[in-house]
């Protein structure tokens, strides 16, 4: 009885404990606004004293900044505001919450082509709609975003049959950017064995149609790692398989024949085909492109050339930028290469659900402001390894702090006046910096494409209606497709068995009841 | 003799085998090289200093044995009392409970986390009419996971044990209750033990149903509740694996050693007992 009575306090108690915590989060009291962030694990500023980051984590920051008077009444905020900092680990995690509606977020930073399919909500879900971006309230982001990124935003429309919606721009603070190119090691053992020279191999890899490389030279193939990344390989199939065509248009663009608007929208389109045709031609690549390489792997490429198990490696500007740093200080250098066919530019940005309103929605452009601030958006590159959508005096300032050149004569000129004009405001700033000549083709090159290349960078947009026949493009490349015969003997012997141990159950059962019989009789 | 040899050089060939990632994870343990394989030959304990003041890695590690230790002991009491319950049922009975714990055993664990989510998504916007990701459905989650595993490690140790031993403890006047605790769960201990044991390790480095039935509480307070293996799995997209993990993995594997010592230990001078017991029998 005393034991009963005790079970039932504890179902009661524990039931009380699961609404407690469930209401607990996510509404707000009556003076603390509750401002829910949903972003990329490690990819914003965070305390680390051990390795040289003292200022407190830069959310702790923005609740200091916020929660004065003066600030409060520029957002248009009454209440202090409290962050709650989630992470996810891919932006298909994140949709696949927001779509369950586990929890509801106030903003988050997915990538380029999940903010376009949010924008779009195909499934027409109240939980994954996005609203517009309202850039008055982030006086910041609208005063030192680079232009140069809000032109490639403003190029990206969400459904290019209804320009009525918007551009992707429309929906979206930007946060990172970067590019996605070849990461290559010219002190590679097994190259140098072979008889390359870090020359020969920095030639290679620097020329214009440098995707194709791993297609036509076995050497470079065998010890190549790629991203297990859907998106990441098809880019790079596309690449290869109309190299040609890239190559006319850039020849006609350089000629003078078409303009610049022309050129981006035609590269642009053909990197972004998926009609069935160029489906089955990537597959056909890619498979190709398997047996050569060395392997994919899942986010362990930026690791595995630093030990040397693989000397090339298709990576993401950021984590060519980790594993450069982290091979000179063992006195390797690894260089990066954005071949000048064409390639892919990505962005990370923030987006906030059509739930945020109010109080929240006030916090939220603060927060959003914040990171905004030439300071701050510093102090995240240099946490974070990646490149800010923020130019401004304090990143450039950064950037030459970086990179500037000690060896004056023989420095070269880097101009990234593509990325920060019209957003200096200090005389002194010099976009372009006098950087040493390996520079171009290593870190800073990674951080900031060069001036002549920005103009072959294409965007993957969201592969749309073609999802489907685009991952299962990707699974026929992932397996191994086994010959007729052995699908055929596998298939076969299974049948066999079932049809064994069947019969021998039904053998076994009428013997059971012939014997009931005869005991009867 | 040859064939001795053979065979031991066989078994150490193994255990070597199995052992030597282990061995240099401990190795580079003691060094501040970023990459594993890159030896600088610097002795230091520099990560096991940067470990304990890593405070993402603490809290993650935190929450970790929090639930791996409550989720372990819920789901040791239940599948103890459903094995118990399940092995004096009648004979259908007995049948249905035994095919129903099969299923989370046999069963894609993706299965389980994703049906777990859509029950709780339900329930919160029909029933609670709030968020209820939280701490409880994760521990939910975890002793779904556990709990068969228990009720399977006690279930032979039933079997071997006198049915009748309960019916005498009663007719001898034994309370239910007391004859459960005295008589029962003595006999028990070994398989409850190896079932918590079980389910401490399963919880501990489980990922897909915490993934998926995490919300805020335990030490992350109102952020969604981090362990090692969400922590590592949202670290390595942006990032390398911290190093610091080096020192943990070299303490737990530690930790894991002594426990099984004491386990053998345990068990020999049991079995010990055990012969004595008999030789007086006899």
């Amino acid at each position: 009885m005393k034991f009963n009575k005790l079970l039932s306090s504890f179902v009661s108690l524990s039931a009380v404990a699961f609404m407690l915590a469930s209401c607990s989060t996510g509404q707000n009291s009556d003076d603390t606004v509750y401002l829910h962030v949903y972003n990329w694990q490690d990819y914003i500023y965070q305390f680390d004293p051990q390795n040289g980051y003292e200022s407190p984590d830069m959310v702790e920051q923005f609740e200091t900044f916020i929660n004065t008077p003066e600030n409060k009444q520029t957002y248009g905020l009454t209440k202090n505001v409290k962050v709650i900092y989630d992470t996810f680990d891919t932006p298909e995690t994140m949709y696949n919450e927001l779509k369950l509606n586990k929890t509801t977020f106030d903003i988050m930073c997915p990538s380029d082509y999940m903010i376009q399919k949010l924008a779009l909500n195909l499934d027409g879900l109240e939980s994954t709609r996005i609203q517009k971006v309202d850039f008055s309230r982030a006086p910041n982001y609208a005063k030192y975003v680079s232009p140069f990124l809000t032109d490639n935003l403003k190029d990206v429309l969400i459904d290019d049959n209804k320009p009525e919606l918007g551009s992707l721009n429309d929906y979206a603070i930007g946060y990172m950017w970067g590019t996605l190119g070849l990461l290559y090691n010219p002190g590679a053992k097994t190259l140098v064995d072979k008889g390359y020279t870090e020359e020969t191999i920095i030639e290679d890899f620097t020329k214009s149609d440098a995707w194709n490389i791993l297609w036509e030279n076995d050497d470079y193939a065998s010890v190549a790692s790629i991203k297990d990344s859907i998106r990441d390989t098809y880019s790079m199939g596309i690449m290869h398989v109309y190299n040609d065509e890239f190559k006319n248009l850039q020849e006609k663009y350089e000629a003078g024949k078409i303009t610049k608007d022309v050129y981006k929208k035609d590269i642009n389109a053909i990197f972004n085909r998926n009609d069935d045709e160029t489906i089955k031609k990537v597959q056909e690549a890619l498979i190709e492109l398997k047996n050569r390489i060395y392997g994919f792997e899942v986010d362990t490429g930026k690791t595995d050339i630093v030990t040397g198990k693989v000397g090339v490696n298709l990576a993401w500007s950021g984590d060519a930028v980790y594993s450069m740093d982290q091979a000179e200080e063992m006195k390797q250098f690894f260089y990066y290469s954005l071949p000048s066919y064409g390639a892919n530019i990505w962005f990370d940005g923030w987006c906030i659900p059509e739930s945020c309103t109010g109080d929240n929605l006030s916090a939220a452009y603060a927060f959003l402001d914040f990171l905004s601030i030439p300071d701050n958006a510093a102090a995240n590159m240099d946490y974070i390894g990646y490149t800010p959508f923020i130019a401004g005096d304090s990143v450039l300032s950064q950037v030459h702090e970086w990179y500037d050149s000690k060896d004056a004569e023989n420095a070269v000129p880097y101009d990234l006046g593509y990325f920060f004009d019209g957003t200096l405001e200090s005389e002194e700033s010099d976009p372009i910096i006098m950087c040493e000549p390996e520079q171009t083709k290593r870190q800073l090159h990674a951080q900031y494409p060069e001036k002549n290349e920005i103009d072959h960078l294409c965007i993957m947009k969201d592969f749309g209606k073609a999802n489907d026949s685009i991952v299962t493009m990707w699974e026929n490349v992932k397996v191994n497709p086994l010959p007729i015969w052995v699908t055929v003997i596998v298939i076969a012997s299974i049948v066999f068995m079932l049809g064994y141990l069947g019969s021998y159950q039904l053998i076994r059962k009428a013997r059971i009841k012939r014997r009931k019989k005869l005991r009867a009789k | 003799m040859v064939k001795k040899i053979l065979a031991k050089t066989y078994i150490f060939l193994i255990l070597f085998l199995m052992y030597v990632p282990i061995l240099v994870l401990i190795a580079y343990s003691f060094t501040n090289t970023q990459q594993i394989g890159q030896w600088n030959g610097i002795f230091t304990l520099e990560l096991y200093a940067k470990l304990f003041k890593n405070q993402d890695i603490m809290v993650a590690l935190g929450n970790t044995v929090i639930l791996a230790i409550i989720s372990a002991a819920v789901s040791t009491l239940l599948g103890t009392l459903g094995a118990i319950g399940a092995f004096y049922a009648n004979k259908k009975t007995r049948a249905a409970i035994e095919n129903v714990n099969q299923i989370p055993v046999v069963n894609a664990e993706i299965v389980i986390a994703l049906s777990l989510t859509f029950v709780f998504v339900i329930l919160g916007q029909y029933i609670f009419k709030a968020h209820i990701f939280s701490f409880w459905t994760l521990l939910i989650g975890h002793v779904v996971l556990c709990a068969p595993f228990v009720y399977l490690n006690v279930k032979p140790k039933l079997q071997q044990m006198d049915p009748s031993l309960y019916e005498a403890a009663l007719d001898l006047g034994a309370s239910p209750r007391s004859a459960l605790k005295e008589v029962m769960v003595p006999q028990l201990l070994p398989g409850i033990l190896s079932g918590f044991m079980l389910s401490i390790s399963l919880s501990l480095d489980d990922f897909i149903v915490t993934a998926f039935t995490r919300g805020p509480g335990l030490l992350s307070g109102n952020e969604s509740i981090q362990t090692l293996s969400t922590y590592i799995q949202g670290v390595i997209k942006k990032k390398a694996i911290p190093i610091e993990l080096r020192a943990l993995t070299t303490l737990i594997f530690i930790g894991v050693i002594v426990v099984a010592v004491l386990v053998t230990f345990y068990n020999g001078k049991q079995s010990r007992k055990i012969k004595k017991r008999k030789g007086r029998e006899y």
